[in-house]
């Protein structure tokens, strides 16, 4: 069997990767296996180049990291609630690479960086007043004030603490 | 007989469910410019070109899924999935244009789909329209923010369902309830995932004792969305200030307690706070005001020696899952006389009780009794003293047990320890914590006789997960007792935990006619063990849980050469070991580089 395996872009950059490498992405792991060894180049539409580069990256580094399991134990999994230092300096892209490096972890399957991807959203979100979340993220506050007072009622409870 | 299409769609289907889209593309694409396809029905070729376009979709090829739309509708355009396929492919065709062109079209499409369609479901239709009032925000945004629009797309309306699930899905309660206010497509997205608001789950915050009114508020507070049917509270991480009287409150509030299927309440509290027995005192009130009618999972964490199993079964009857656990120091208190008719529990099908440091919370003679409920399947009872045979006779025999978990207070608890094919029951977990275990020791049963091997007892052939901890088998090697189980089929977990057996120094090999294979076997944890592993037990290993993926040795003492011949398995990705002895820094620095495994030297 090749030991390598070419990844074209949708904008046609093509990059030689090891087999082991993408055995992180279910989708290519399944599509290798399913093809056998005639397959040469294959092609990831709507990827670009360069968010393709990084999330190759991303399995690059964690190619030898033993794949998530049952079974693992409980102390296991409270650690994995943090993301490890290579990550978190990994996902210090701005905000468009990184919803572009989700949708391209969920396109290939790619557990894990979903996990840590969605992970650094939620941090995004936590511990800001629903104002500083819209600045965050660039939303428009389409509510008008009396909506926006009315939903500030109903959940002041949330509020006071 | 079925056409082609349907006999290529449903090959294609399952392939394009596990995002094999070019498969599935190579299936379809042929067929449907074939000439056969022409012949088949109308239906089926619009399902087999509506899978097609998805195919596309997914993988980028919009124009192509564009066509395949287009002619769903022009073969039949009184078919609604046509519409809602083509308006699709022409929104997500936007996705990254800065003009609103394709947006157009598509409510232009959606809109034409509900002129076209009279006899439509009223939830067709609404889908329709809110398709249409998306395209239109969208836009709308667009038109009014120009060209930055497009890469600073609102994150909620570019991610698909799935992924924003999992964002969301991290945040609590108090999080999600800010994110309802950032707008409306948030407020709209967030109240649409019931999953979100089930589950009410007070963290220790910054007052972390809660008053009972305080407890209400946020309950009632949370029946917004009105549409849930179902709340699961979670107050273990929290202090009740009267915890008697939040239970009160929310058994008497006819709106909220209906609706509570799970509740986990905490009773554990400093000695400043006045700590009441919770259930003693409901136990008292008046059973017509108390109506836990939905309730199906109750946990106990208490402080006090409150947990009144008598109470809980015979006023909680739709009870599925028990988990009482106390960490009283108080002197043994227990609760006997119970009436074998007062057990109304039919639904209960999960009971564990653990009692901490030598405290009885419920005497061996009442759990007796508990156990006899035909429906439990799973026991886990820690530290609950009292005679032992008697009690676990009758749970050994319940054909339904599935878990049986058990820790014992050491020598009161000998008989138990063999043999195990006594179990009933097809178990797949089984725990025995703090066992001792002779065969020195007769084994009397519960008539009183010698108990003796019979060839027709159970074997616990059908485990999957074993756990031995601070137990003492002297006159047993851990291959003798597994051989004795006979569960080398179905195991999955071994977890051995601070135990003593016999030692030996003879394992079987594969050559051996006894020798054991255990091919589902994937973790094994050998932790805290006095003695180091031996050469022949690393064969042993090695050779008898071929697909073994993870070992877990902290605390056991363990040499540089064996871990190195432990690393000889192909199958084991993953070492935890703390007590290496006799390793050269080189060794460790070839381990650190073996591919595809990795050993955690603590």
């Amino acid at each position: 069997m090749q030991e390598t395996v070419k990844l074209k872009s949708v904008d046609g950059v093509v990059y030689t990767v090891d087999r082991k490498v993408l055995e992180q992405s279910v989708l290519l792991k399944n599509m290798m296996t399913d093809i056998g060894d005639d397959i040469s180049e294959i092609p990831i539409p709507n990827v670009q180049s360069n968010v393709l580069r990084k999330v190759l990256d991303y399995c690059e580094h964690h190619k030898n990291d033993p794949l998530n399991a049952a079974g693992e134990d409980s102390s296991n999994r409270a650690k994995s609630n943090e993301i490890s230092t290579w990550d978190q300096k990994y996902l210090q892209v701005d905000q468009e690479m990184l919803f572009e490096i989700i949708m391209t972890a969920n396109y290939l399957d790619i557990k894990s960086l979903l996990e840590v991807g969605t992970r650094a959203v939620a941090n995004l979100i936590k511990n800001k007043t629903p104002e500083e979340i819209r600045k965050t993220f660039n939303i428009v506050n389409d509510f008008t004030p009396e909506e926006e007072a009315q939903i500030r009622r109903e959940h002041e409870w949330a509020q006071d603490r | 007989m079925s056409d082609g299409c349907i006999r290529l769609t449903s090959r294609a289907r399952p392939l394009y469910a596990r995002k094999n889209y070019r498969l599935a593309q190579e299936i379809l694409e042929p067929y449907v410019t074939s000439t056969s396809f022409i012949n088949d029905p109308k239906i089926s070729k619009i399902k087999a070109l509506d899978l097609l376009s998805a195919i596309y979709e997914k993988q980028g090829f919009l124009d192509k899924a564009k066509k395949s739309a287009s002619n769903m509708i022009r073969l039949d355009s009184s078919n609604i999935l046509g519409y809602l396929r083509l308006g699709k492919v022409l929104q997500l065709s936007n996705a990254n244009s800065k003009n609103t062109k394709s947006l157009d079209q598509a409510i232009k499409v959606y809109k034409r789909g509900l002129q076209k369609m009279t006899a439509i479901s009223t939830d067709h239709r609404k889908f329709i329209q809110l398709q249409i009032s998306r395209c239109e925000r969208t836009a709308a945004a667009i038109v009014s923010n120009g060209i930055n629009q497009s890469s600073r797309q609102d994150f909620v309306q570019k991610l698909p369902l799935d992924v924003l699930i999992m964002i969301f899905g991290q945040l609590s309660m108090k999080e999600l309830v800010k994110c309802l206010q950032v707008n409306k497509l948030w407020n709209t997205f967030l109240l649409g995932v019931p999953g979100f608001w089930t589950l009410i789950r007070f963290e220790a915050l910054k007052a972390p004792i809660l008053s009972s009114k305080d407890v209400l508020r946020y309950c009632s507070m949370s029946l917004y969305p009105t549409t849930l049917k179902t709340i699961d509270l979670d107050l273990s991480n929290v202090l009740l200030n009267e915890p008697v009287k939040t239970l009160e409150l929310l058994a008497k509030n006819p709106k909220l307690v209906p609706r509570i299927r799970s509740l986990k309440l905490n009773n554990r509290a400093p000695l400043s706070i006045n700590r009441q027995p919770l259930l003693k005192y409901l136990r008292k009130l008046s059973s017509d005001e108390l109506r836990f009618d939905a309730l199906r999972e109750l946990s106990i964490i208490s402080d006090t020696v409150d947990v009144d199993l008598v109470w809980c079964l015979s006023r909680l009857k739709s009870l599925e899952k028990l988990e009482l656990v106390s960490s009283s120091h108080h002197k043994k208190t227990s609760v006997d006389g119970i009436q074998k008719e007062s057990i109304v529990c039919g639904n209960l099908s999960e009971l564990k009780i653990w009692g901490q440091s030598g405290n009885t919370i419920v005497s061996a003679s009442l759990l007796n009794d508990v156990l006899q409920i035909d429906s439990l399947a799973c026991v886990d009872v820690h530290r609950v003293a009292g005679n032992l045979w008697p009690t676990f006779a009758p749970v050994l025999k319940n054909s339904n047990l599935k878990r049986f978990g058990f820790t014992s207070e050491g020598v009161n608890f000998k008989c138990l320890a063999m043999p195990f094919p006594l179990f009933y029951g097809e178990l797949d977990s089984l725990t025995l914590n703090d066992v001792i275990c002779s065969n020195s020791i007769p084994l009397v049963t519960s008539n009183g006789d010698f108990w003796q091997p019979r060839p027709n007892d159970k074997k616990l052939t059908q485990l999957k997960y074993i756990e031995l901890k601070w137990s003492r088998f002297d006159e047993l090697s851990l291959v003798e007792i597994l051989k004795r189980w006979e569960c080398e089929k179905n195991l999955e977990t071994l977890v051995i935990h601070a135990t003593i057996f016999k030692t030996t120094s003879s394992f079987p090999t594969p050559e051996d006619e006894d020798f054991q294979c255990f091919p589902r076997l994937e973790t094994l944890q050998l932790t805290n063990m006095r003695s180091s592993l031996s050469n022949g037990m690393v064969d042993w290993i090695v050779s008898a849980f071929p697909r073994l993926r993870k070992l877990n040795l902290d605390g056991t003492p363990i040499s540089g050469s064996k871990l190195v011949g432990l690393l000889r398995s192909p199958s084991i990705n993953a070492i935890k070991c703390k007590d290496v002895t006799e390793i050269a820094p080189d060794t460790i620095e070839m381990i650190k580089r073996l591919p595809g495994k990795t050993v955690y030297f603590n």
